[in-house]
């Protein structure tokens, strides 16, 4: 009876936002918990040892609570509980923290997760929100799954001094994507891979490809390896927040939310780039107009604009450039040029260490 | 047809992207992206190098007893490094040439080498099949890779050189999983060791068997590699790779050698061989702080290197035979010396265990394109080490200027205190084509 009462509480509270659900897409949400008791409950502490998951419907109802089988097992605990839950037909866990095994045996499962605290109702309420749907529909929008694409990185000094370099891209699904430059002279045969947060740089000369890190820039200037080796913004990200025209009164951007949406996203990790990005979308084509990059306290490392969108056939319809500027690099400016995006399926082994020296046969 | 059709569009794409972007002053010209199947490319370098001598040095007797004392003497070098590649289908041709000249205080030299000259067939993703002239490149560690048993030694002073392969016939299998491993590929390589080909790797009239594992397993790269054949003794190792953080990396490599045949000298000049499995191995780290400094740190034992004592009697055998050339003007000691040098004692480092260091800052004090860096090779067993400060500016299109000054301090008796020179400074200008 309480439960049933506790069901219809849920879903009242999460009407606003059932619209959106998608019925034939919808998620089913496992919420790591320290109690049964969704109505009070907080979202458990670590994923692998809460004694329970709460699991929600894609309107926000509660449907099941589960026991936690491998709670006390002394290894594994974590890949195993993501089989449990996949096995459940769940497709989005939550907890406050992942060990990076069970995020690896979730990857495998195609399940997404999403690091919150709090309580349950709120997390929920969060995953569910309007703002991911959109998040959803804007990487897809700004590329097919799977795709082949050239970039053009213009890096320009203050002086209006120009370094310009031209890469061959590839990527698919969530986590894979691969580049190699094909000029200046000096940077050709150099390629890049990235499997979800792993990256790599290879050298023709020095031969193995050598580890590097997000942070770092392998052409200079102001894009970093994650915004040139970039995954879905879904991937790495959740809207925390979404600022609607309703809110007008609060935003500070009132005069762009008449045809803008602001989302307020935050990493799903820490060794994603940006601890929170803040990203305005266009309302008719749900394609970034720009986004501001920033830290933890909210200080901003750069901002990136989306430019002159283009019709690159086969329905890819999307900015071709992208500018950035930081404010840690005053004067200086980076742009990126799109041409010949194309959708393409990709083998697996593409996306390996073995296969960076041999890109340049996929063009 | 199909080709026309492409031209044609990509003509169309190009004048559109020209027309599109020039209101903003970026053009992406699609020329530069259209795809060729013969690439000529590579760079021309001139490297001047002024040497600060060490007139006492055990190398300096060694190698220059005949000639003059001089505290200074400068080089010349030019190197043109020529890269070409043809492809067409499945099929690629690819050479790397590269040309040394060399005028120094010792005369002028030329060689030209084939560093690569090798085919691939490539008929799908999974797979590929090289066959010639190719180098391998094994092993993770930066400045040393003691399992790299079918390369040539990197020089740890310049561990970026491209370096010259041997003729092998070698194939890439890949496979790609979703879950804890990620990726597995083999890499199986024969490499025949007769007259006239890889005839300076080892024994010859043999035909070598090797091969790579490697997996990417739980987020951390791992290679399994083995030499058998007998050219050299069989030889086992691995090595693995992963990211503790985004910025902190950490690597390493351990190599197990049977029956290694060391010879050296003692200090009447008696030669010996000693035979032993020798394990070798590296640990390093790869650091990226906040403010862009990169740190490459490594320790290196190496089993198969030279020990203090074994170096010490080296040293002292070329005084003796230095002491005699000079008494009776007979060379014949320092020339026994100059052989056994040919061995274990020519290596860039010849000894035991090593430590590196490398920290590189990039851009400092917002000088876009310039990197300073520091890198020191520090002798374990002898206390001895060098140190050398450098300078890289990349500001201009293909340009690639470096200078780097490299000092060698140690005590009588130690590696670097031996060593030819107490000082070298050499600029690098470098244009890529």
């Amino acid at each position: 009876m309480k439960k049933a009462f506790f069901s219809i509480l849920v879903v009242l509270s999460l009407s606003p936002i059932m619209s959106y659900a998608d019925r034939e897409d919808t998620p089913k949400i496992a919420v790591a918990s320290n109690g049964k008791d969704a109505k009070s409950a907080m979202i458990g502490s670590k994923a692998d040892r809460c004694p329970y998951y709460l699991i929600f419907g894609g309107t926000g109802e509660l449907t099941e609570v589960v026991g936690n089988p491998y709670k006390d097992v002394q290894s594994g605990a974590g890949p195993q509980t993501a089989v449990f839950l996949a096995d459940k037909g769940v497709t989005v866990i939550i907890a406050e923290t992942f060990g990076d095994k069970m995020i690896t045996a979730m990857r495998s499962n195609n399940t997404d997760y999403f690091q919150l605290n709090g309580t349950v109702i709120d997390a929920v309420r969060k995953v569910l929100s309007p703002g991911n749907r959109i998040l959803v529909k804007l990487d897809r929008n700004l590329n097919p799954d799977s795709y082949e694409s050239y970039k053009k990185l213009i890096n320009i000094e203050p002086n209006g001094k120009k370094r310009e370099y031209v890469l061959f891209t590839v990527k698919k699904g969530k986590d894979k994507v691969a580049a190699m430059f094909l000029s200046p002279a000096s940077e050709k045969g150099r390629s890049t891979l990235r499997l979800d947060e792993n990256m790599w740089l290879y050298i023709p000369n020095v031969g193995k490809p050598i580890r590097i890190t997000s942070l770092q820039s392998v052409v200079g200037g102001v894009f970093n390896n994650s915004d040139i080796l970039r995954l879905d913004y879904a991937a790495e990200y959740f809207v925390e927040k979404m600022e609607e025209p309703g809110d007008k009164e609060k935003s500070s951007d009132k005069k762009e939310l008449s045809d803008k949406y602001i989302l307020h996203l935050r990493a799903k990790t820490k060794a994603v780039a940006y601890d929170k990005l803040k990203m305005w979308v266009d309302k008719d084509t749900i394609l970034p107009v720009r986004i501001e990059c920033l830290t933890e306290a909210s200080m901003l490392i750069k901002t990136i604009y989306y430019k002159k969108t283009e019709d690159f056939g086969d329905k890819i319809v999307r900015p071709s450039v992208i500018e950035t500027d930081s404010p840690l690099y005053k004067g200086y400016k980076s742009v990126m040029i799109f041409a010949k995006i194309k959708k393409r399926t990709f083998k697996d082994e593409v996306f390996t260490l073995t296969f960076m020296p041999n890109l340049e046969s996929l063009r | 047809m199909a080709y026309r059709e492409i031209l044609i569009g990509i003509g169309i794409l190009a004048l559109s992207y020209g027309t599109a972007l020039a209101d903003e002053d970026y053009s992406f010209d699609l020329s530069e992206i259209e795809e060729k199947p013969l690439h000529i490319g590579g760079y021309v370098e001139f490297r001047p190098v002024l040497f600060g001598l060490d007139n006492n040095s055990a190398l300096h007797k060694l190698r220059l007893y005949d000639r003059g004392k001089e505290n200074i003497r400068e080089e010349y070098n030019f190197k043109a490094l020529l890269d070409g590649s043809y492809k067409r289908g499945t099929t690629e041709f690819h050479a790397i040439v590269n040309t040394d000249l060399k005028k120094s205080y010792l005369g002028c030299s030329e060689e030209t080498t084939l560093y690569e000259g090798y085919m691939s067939l490539r008929p799908s993703s999974a797979f590929n099949f090289n066959i010639g002239k190719k180098t391998l490149k094994w092993g993770k560690g930066y400045a040393w890779n003691p399992m790299a048993f079918l390369d040539r030694p990197k020089d740890p002073d310049d561990p970026e050189l491209a370096r010259e392969g041997f003729v092998v016939v070698s194939a890439d299998y890949i496979k790609s999983f979703d879950g804890r491993l990620k990726t597995f590929s083999f890499t199986p390589v024969l490499m025949p060791v007769y007259d006239h080909l890889n005839d300076d790797f080892g024994k010859v009239n043999r035909l070598n068997v090797a091969g790579k594992m490697y997996f990417l397993l739980y987020d951390t790269d791992i290679d399994f590699v083995f030499l058998t054949g007998g050219s050299k003794t069989n030889r086992y190792g691995m090595d693995f790779s992963r990211n503790i953080t985004s910025n902190f990396e950490i690597h390493g490599e351990l190599a197990f050698i049977d029956d290694h045949k060391k010879s050296f000298i003692d200090s009447n000049g008696t030669v010996f061989d000693k035979k032993y499995d020798a394990t070798s191995c590296l640990l390093g780290l790869r650091y990226l702080t906040g403010s862009d400094t990169t740190y490459i740190f490594e320790y290196f034992h190496d089993a198969t290197g030279l020990a203090r004592s074994e170096m010490t009697d080296y040293f002292s055998f070329i005084d003796t035979g230095y002491d005699t050339y000079l008494i009776s003007g007979d060379d014949s000691l320092l020339k026994k010396a100059s052989n056994v040098a040919g061995g274990s004692y020519n290596r860039k480092n010849p000894m035991r265990d090593y430590l590196y260091l490398r920290a590189s800052q990039k851009e400092p004090f917002d000088i876009l394109y310039f990197t300073p860096s520091l890198t020191g090779i520090y002798n374990i067993d002898d206390k001895s080490f060098s140190v050398g400060p450098e300078l890289s500016y990349t500001g201009v299109k293909n340009l690639d200027l470096r200078l780097k000054t490299t000092f060698l301090t140690g005590d009588s008796y130690t590696e670097f205190g031996e060593k030819l020179n107490d000082y070298r400074i050499e600029l690098r200008v470098r244009y890529y084509f």
